[in-house]
């Protein structure tokens, strides 16, 4: 029986926010509170960029008044987005692409069926559509960009198709230096077609192509869950409506479904310090516990100490390595450590990190 | 709460050097680790206690605090108990120090060689410069280092030496061949565990000093908690569980 996949055909018309609901489903889908999902979305002009900003013209952007906003991503693609852009993102749990990639080359499997689940849809326009793992090409040029990010197991792919995109701004916006890539020419479906194709048809298209391609069926969906739209606007806040996320590339560590992290780092088993800052921290925030999750992570019991997936965040795994124990660790960032702070000074730090109501 | 009232029962904990339950006391016991005595709040039914500034140290000072303290003559049995405390990570270049603090600590309690404390900031000082991952990068394993640091500081060998000098290069040379025939990937316990065997090995060779005893470190204490673990493959896995 074929694998049922959640299908939202939803756009907030921010393009911020619609990268905070990108990271919301993706964050739903790994504490397993909603099945496979393939979102579909439209934005205005917008510049994407992945772990890389290095060829973004921004003077250029500015000019323009296009933004320019990271998507959570491990790659540097670059994409440039208008309103003539077919956008969507696949988060899905890839053991489900196990037994699918086994005639698939090893390396990047799952980026490629996804793939060729989109070049599949797309061959209804031109027979000349082709697939691999980097993405989508039309007569040998490129008509997507991609920005896998992983979480374990889990995959977050989002995608932009160039379907009636002006490429006249998009090279206006993001230089490619030729001579440092092989990456193919940027085209889009239309002026390879030579006509202007309508979205919806190219969402239909899509849509058959995955569940031809991979064998699920979908279950439109209206709208997002409750909890997912509770972690989008606290992603907004916190990180995609940041220069330090946009600009810079820093991110709080929020845990789960976008709450805010506080990691309490104790010897094993802990000493009389130890126990006092638990106690301390349980104490400064019994009130927050909608917005705050605390872990309590021993020195030495390994990450399997909350969960399959743990999600420890880099200063607690700094924190290890040098020794700096007890500490506690607020967002990914090390606020106190081999000291008991005050609860006022505590308390204060803990507020300061929650995301502006 | 104050320091040694009696700690909350915040889950169960278990002894790092037995393994046992952990229960809670307000009496005064030794550290398992340093030897320091002071009213204790967590220990097993063994007696192993750590004292709070161990449970805090980092593995440096751990090294440094156990091995100046100890009056155990076998190297494994120093090894093995700083190994299993929390501060060591299951891999790591901690390693590569510690195989020479413990040797150091065994010899200089075997009464041969003149060794004081400074030795072992000379052991930390001079393994800390063996880089994490050198095995596979240089392809010198750091607790096969650690061997010659160890017979450099205790012979006072330096690059002028003749036969001290030899003798460190021979017992690095033997060591890294021994830890070598294990294969990979890496296992910094394994390793450890290979360097102490053929430490003590070249002593009673070449010094003609054997420890009373050295503890056989199979079946491997860290067998579950390393998720890259060669299992049958490796020499200390344990005969026990070949089954």
């Amino acid at each position: 029986m074929a694998e049922t996949w959640r299908l939202l055909d939803y756009s907030s018309a921010d393009p911020k926010m619609d990268l905070a609901i990108n990271e919301a489903i993706f964050r739903s889908r790994r504490e397993n509170l909603t099945p496979n999902t393939l979102r579909l979305w439209q934005g205005p002009a917008t510049g994407v960029i992945g772990s890389s900003s290095g060829s973004v013209n921004y003077k250029e952007c500015r000019k323009r008044g296009v933004e320019v906003i990271r998507a959570l991503s491990v790659t540097a693609d670059l994409l440039y987005i208008d309103t003539g852009s077919l956008n969507f993102a696949v988060t899905a749990n890839t053991a489900f692409f196990n037994t699918r990639t086994i005639d698939y080359p090893p390396v990047l499997s799952d980026y490629y069926i996804l793939n060729a689940a989109i070049a599949e849809g797309l061959r209804k326009f031109s027979e000349n559509v082709e697939a691999n793992p980097e993405g989508i090409q039309i007569n040998g040029q490129k008509i997507s960009g991609i920005l896998p990010k992983w979480f374990y197991d889990f995959l977050l792919f989002q995608v932009t198709l160039l379907i009636n995109t002006d490429l006249n701004v998009y090279r206006k916006l993001i230089r490619i230096d030729r001579s440092l890539t092989e990456m193919p020419m940027i085209t889009s479906l239309s002026r390879q077609l030579r006509k202007d194709i309508p979205l919806d048809e190219v969402k239909r298209a899509l849509i058959e192509g995955f569940e031809k391609k991979l064998g699920i069926v979908f279950k439109t969906e209206e709208k997002l869950t409750k909890d997912e739209q509770k972690a989008a606007k606290t992603l907004l806040k916190a990180k995609y409506g940041l220069d330090k996320w946009n600009m810079h590339g820093i991110e709080p560590f929020l845990i789960g479904m976008g709450k805010t992290s506080l990691e309490v780092f104790v010897a094993y088993p802990p000493t009389s310090m130890c126990r006092q800052l638990i106690e301390l921290v349980k104490d400064v925030t019994s009130d927050l516990q909608d917005d705050v999750t605390v872990r309590v992570w021993m020195r030495g019991k390994g990450s399997n100490q909350h969960g399959v997936y743990p999600e420890m965040s880099l200063a607690l795994i700094n924190a290890e390595k040098c020794s700096r124990i007890p500490a506690i660790i607020i967002n990914g960032e090390l606020k106190f450590d081999k000291t008991l702070p005050s609860k006022e000074c505590l308390r204060s730090a803990v507020v300061a990190a929650l995301p502006q109501k | 709460m104050k320091k040694n009232q009696s700690p909350e029962k915040l889950e169960e904990f278990h002894c790092v050097v037995c393994g046992k339950p952990l229960r809670s006391i307000l009496e005064e016991r030794e550290c398992s680790f340093c030897g320091k005595t002071e009213k204790a709040d967590y220990v097993c039914e063994e007696g192993h206690y750590i004292c709070e500034s161990c449970r805090l140290d980092s593995p440096e000072t751990l090294a440094r605090k156990v091995c100046g303290a100890t009056k155990e003559t076998d190297p494994m049995k120093v090894v093995l108990l700083l190994m299993k405390h929390p501060a060591l990570q299951m891999h790591g270049p901690e390693h590569h120090y510690v195989v020479s603090c413990a040797l150091l600590a065994a010899w200089r309690n075997l009464g041969r060689f003149e060794i004081n404390d400074t030795a072992f900031d000379e052991a930390i000082k001079r393994g800390r410069k063996v880089l994490l991952a050198s095995c596979g990068l240089w392809g010198v394993c750091g607790a096969a280092a650690g061997v010659g640091i160890a017979l450099s500081i205790a012979t006072k060998a330096n690059m002028l030496s003749d036969k001290e000098r030899t003798l460190s290069m021979e017992a690095v040379s033997e060591s890294l061949h021994m830890i070598a025939k294990i294969g990979g990937p890496r296992c910094c316990k394994a390793s450890t565990f290979s360097a102490i065997e053929k430490a003590t090995e070249i002593l009673e060779r070449e010094f003609n000093i054997r420890p009373p005893s050295l503890l056989d470190p199979r079946p491997c204490y860290f067998r579950n908690l390393n998720k890259e673990c060669l299992g049958n493959k490796c020499p200390y896995f344990g005969v026990n569980n070949l089954g």
